[in-house]
């Protein structure tokens, strides 16, 4: 007698592109979310413009010069997110969203270079009050929100102050050009002898004593960096000479006139350092801070014994060190940075809380040892992870007790640093060459720190990537989406084509179609996910498609917009459609041939979106078997009611509840080794498992094609 | 500063629970109901116009304030023991009656309570004065000092000092004094309070230095 059987996959798991691979699992998941409430897949995933209410997507006009691919995205948030300043780069140009603005946007700086399809995106790091925006090419630079755009680090030493000379005077009291001091103080015999307790002049008392002194000089911007100390001044130097006027006699002690040179933009004070009147060039003192930009001259009458404390020496800080930094990122209160693409071996740091001043000694060289150049940090627990093409190091310690570098692992590198993101408990994923792994754990209380890989029966996926475009690949995790998105160059293209999305709710993963026109990724304090486009279209007639400006992934049943608008709204563009492919199912009967009647769908109730079942045998994917078209309602029951129908009209509520269904449908392949099928649609699909209801009568699988 | 994006999107054939709609529209509302700010509105979306309209002011005076008669007492050098030839009688207070006592401390002059909006908040405070007309810095025949004083007046809200006028020397004149401050919602109180300079060792007990009638404070609130 000939039995059904059944063959169960609930839950149904994500991709697995193994062979043989669990029948559990899915050989294509598509442009699917999952549901952690009810286990299941869902097929309510699409993408709108930032700007749902302009025609152009907000600031993305020809008028604007905002006519082209977006670049690089970052959501930078200040004041407990109360500030969320969206930048971005586009044709050049340095860009920050000011929706509530005419122009919806400000431009920040323009002439920037715009990365080729395959190269790195902007890195944008925050720290502090700032983030640190660099591209390996244009200056570094830091913003601090409402259009405060300052350079990073000091691109220079000062200019050297120069020193008003003074001549002797002469006997009879005709003083020098300094004499205005004298008057100033008023000391009352007309000599200043120097006794003033404020104005007490550099110069000796004593007749004939020559004094000797040499400035030097530093910037120091708001964050209380201090630039690099200037070269010497030239020389003040002065013999005292007894003089007498009114009948009063005295050796007169002098004053230096300063010309103090004006620091950068981002300088708000100036720090006058000078040696004592030996004139000894090894040791300089502090003199005075000037908390301004604006002065050009100072005016020194502190004595060698009200100077303050000695001067810095040269290695307390030294001009930016990585003019092309490629990348950053904070680590114990300072800033690392690389050494960019003539020095992409070297790490440097800052001094701990001034992201500006870095120390000469500041630095690793991590090529004395294999492993390539360094393509990307991450800060992780208690380390900073450098990543390098081919290894991983990691930098320990802290800026007190002094910074130290150890190796972690050879033979596994990153391709970027737009592909190495931190993922709260679970650790920082990457990509390499074979896949994407994880670094877990730390150094620390016992810990140990790990690395697994998470793309496990993925390896056909990265066999497909096209790996000189990897460097432009990036990547995006959203905690409310509990997704960690991956847009990726494949198939020897040059620009970003497939997503392929991880889902730490189940550790399972699924793709996206090419129809996503992602270039960059950011996430925005409530968790969305924002993307830039990976082109610009006019959106008008026959262009039907509108792309253009920054995306949000969010639940709006389209894929962005297209033409014609609706006044000044776009019209918005089909769903995305979203392909499920089971595995191939066997039925644990190898060696049989088995007759499936019917595919169980196991979902939730979504109404009356359609989703065309097609079935497929013996792993050709090429022919496949009409399904039908189904329903996500109850076949037994009235439908439930849904929106916008006729036969549910809106003058009664008609709330429902979303309700577990089996969808049964035939199947119409005959006999089978293995048997797949394959669910498409546009929304509306909420699908938990399924189950294949089949018949074995014993046929065994035909012998095998001989070759004599 | 929220943006909010599509939560759930219902289209046409969905079966709709009530919870999905709520998130939907809840998603929105959250917005409106804890998150406007310059982001949400437009620019220009207020203008001097919607100002103007929805400009009130409400304005509370309080007239005929006088000096209570209780703390007014006659200048003895004028009436005893022989009258002043001026033939003039002063009422005011005196450095050894309350609420003088010596001078250099504040007195209430009013007190005044009023509801008010979250706005602005004008007070105006005017009344006659007048110190007595001592010409001499000596009493007849005396060490006893007598000479002209001054007056200083000085404006609290709810105990808050918000104005303090200049010391006043005119014999006979009309003290005005206003000032504007921010107010929050509810009811304030409003004071006006003088003073007198100190008295000095030998200063004259039976002098008036100070009186003052007539006194109206105006409460103007401005609110949107």
């Amino acid at each position: 007698m000939k039995t059904l059987a059944r063959q169960i996959v609930n839950p149904q798991l994500g991709m697995d592109l193994g062979i043989p691979a669990a029948p559990q699992t899915a050989q294509l998941l598509e442009n699917f979310g999952y549901d952690a409430q009810t286990k299941a897949w869902t097929a309510d995933l699409g993408y709108e413009p930032f700007f749902s209410n302009t025609l152009f997507n907000g600031p993305f006009s020809s008028p604007n010069n905002l006519n082209a691919p977006v670049d690089s995205l970052y959501v930078f948030q200040r004041h407990t997110s109360k500030q969320q300043h969206i930048l971005f780069e586009c044709k050049g140009r340095l860009c920050v969203l000011e929706p509530w603005t005419t122009d919806n946007h400000r431009v920040l700086a323009t002439n920037r270079t715009e990365p080729t399809p395959n190269g790195v995106r902007t890195s944008y790091e925050a720290f502090g009050k700032y983030v640190v925006i660099t591209n390996g090419i244009d200056n570094p630079i830091k913003y601090r929100g409402d259009g405060r755009l300052f350079p990073l680090g000091w691109a220079e030493m000062p200019g050297d102050p120069t020193v008003s000379s003074v001549r002797d005077p002469v006997a009879a009291g005709d003083l020098t050009a300094l004499e205005a001091a004298d008057d100033y103080v008023g000391s009352g015999n007309n000599i200043w002898t120097g006794r003033d307790n404020t104005f007490e002049g550099i110069t000796s008392d004593d007749s004939d004593e020559t004094t000797k002194h040499i400035y030097r000089i530093s910037f120091v911007n708001e964050n209380g960096s201090e630039s690099p100390l200037s070269n010497d001044s030239n020389a003040f130097i002065y013999s005292g000479t007894s003089v007498t006027r009114n009948g009063n006699s005295g050796v007169p002690k002098i004053v230096s006139v300063v010309q103090i040179p004006k620091g950068p933009e981002g300088t708000v004070a100036r720090r006058i350092y000078r040696t004592k009147k030996d004139g000894d060039r090894s040791l300089f003192y502090f003199v005075e801070q000037i908390n301004n930009n604006s002065s050009e001259q100072y005016t020194d009458y502190r004595a060698d014994s009200s100077l303050g404390a000695q001067a810095p020496d040269r290695t307390y800080s030294i001009p930016f060190p990585s003019k092309g930094v490629r990348f950053s990122n904070a680590f114990k209160n300072c800033l690392f940075v690389d050494g960019g693409e003539m020095d992409p071996t070297r790490l440097y740091y800052s001094a701990p809380l001034e992201p500006d001043r870095f120390p000469a000694f500041n630095y690793f060289e991590v090529g004395t040892r294999e492993g390539g150049d360094i393509v990307g940090l991450e800060t992780y627990y208690n380390s900073l992870l450098v990543f390098r093409e081919s290894a991983i190091d990691l930098i320990r310690g802290d800026a007190v007790n002094g910074f130290e570098i150890v190796p972690f692992v050879v033979g596994i590198g990153a391709f970027s640093h737009n592909t190495i993101i931190s993922i709260p408990n679970l650790g920082v994923a990457f990509l390499s060459r074979d896949g994407c792994y994880l670094i877990n754990g730390g150094l620390d209380g016992g810990s140990n720190l790990t690395m697994t890989k998470l793309s496990k029966n993925m390896d056909e996926f990265f066999e497909r990537l096209s790996v000189d475009a990897m460097p432009a690949a990036v990547s995006a995790y959203s905690a409310a989406r509990q997704e960690l998105w991956f847009h990726l160059p494949v198939s020897g293209r040059p620009g970003l084509s497939v997503g392929l999305v991880f889902h730490t709710n189940n550790g399972q993963w699924s793709q996206r179609s090419i129809d996503w026109p992602i270039r960059c990724f950011a996430v925005d304090k409530d968790q969305n996910i924002l993307f830039g486009a990976d082109t610009w279209t006019s959106g008008t007639a026959p262009n039907d498609l509108i792309t253009r400006g920054i995306y949000v992934v969010s639940g709006k049943q389209a894929a962005g917009t297209m033409y014609p608008p609706s006044g000044d709204i776009p019209k918005e563009q089909d769903p995305l459609t979203f392909k499920f492919r089971s595995q191939w199912i066997d039925m644990g009967l190898p060696y049989l041939k088995k007759f499936p009647k019917y595919l169980y769908i196991y979902g939730i109730s979504t109404g009356d979106h359609v989703v065309q079942i097609t079935h497929y045998k013996n792993r050709n994917w090429e022919t496949g078997y009409e399904g039908g078209e189904y329903h996500g309602q109850i076949a037994d029951e009235a439908d439930q009611a849904v929106y916008d129908d006729d036969r549910f009209k809106w003058n009664a509520v008609k709330w429902q509840d979303k309700r577990l269904i089996q969808v049964r449908i035939p199947i119409t392949t005959s006999s089978v080794s293995e048997y797949a099928f394959e669910a498409e649609g546009q929304g509306g699909f909420h699908f938990i498992g399924y189950s294949v209801e089949y018949q074995a009568d014993g046929t065994m699988t035909i012998r095998g094609k001989r070759s004599d | 500063m929220p943006y909010r994006f599509t939560k759930s999107d219902i289209t046409s054939g969905s079966i709709v629970q009530s919870r999905q709609l709520d998130n939907a529209v809840g998603t929105f509302a959250d917005v409106i109901n804890g998150g406007m700010d310059r982001d949400n509105i437009p620019v220009d979306a207020i203008g001097r116009l919607s100002c103007t309209d929805n400009f009130h002011h409400s304005i509370k005076i309080f007239s005929n304030i006088n000096a209570p008669d209780d703390e007014l007492f006659p200048d003895q050098n004028y009436v005893e023991p022989t009258p002043n030839r001026l033939g003039r009688l002063m009422y005011g207070y005196r450095y050894a009656d309350d609420p003088t006592n010596s001078g250099g401390g504040y007195a209430t002059a009013t007190s005044q309570a009023a509801a008010m909006e979250e706005g602005m908040l004008e007070i105006s405070w005017h009344c006659s004065e007048a110190k007595t007309q001592y010409w001499s810095y000596w009493k007849d025949h005396s060490s006893d000092k007598v000479a002209l004083k001054s007056v200083q007046w000085q404006i609290r809200v709810d105990g808050n000092v918000v104005y303090t006028g200049p010391a006043q020397f005119e014999i006979m004149n009309t003290s005005i004094h206003r000032c504007t401050i921010p107010i929050s919602k509810g009811t304030h109180t409003v004071s006006v309070h003088w003073r007198v300079p100190l008295q000095r060792d030998d200063d004259d007990q039976d002098q008036v230095v100070l009186s003052w009638w007539g006194g109206q404070l105006v409460l103007i609130n401005k609110y949107r």
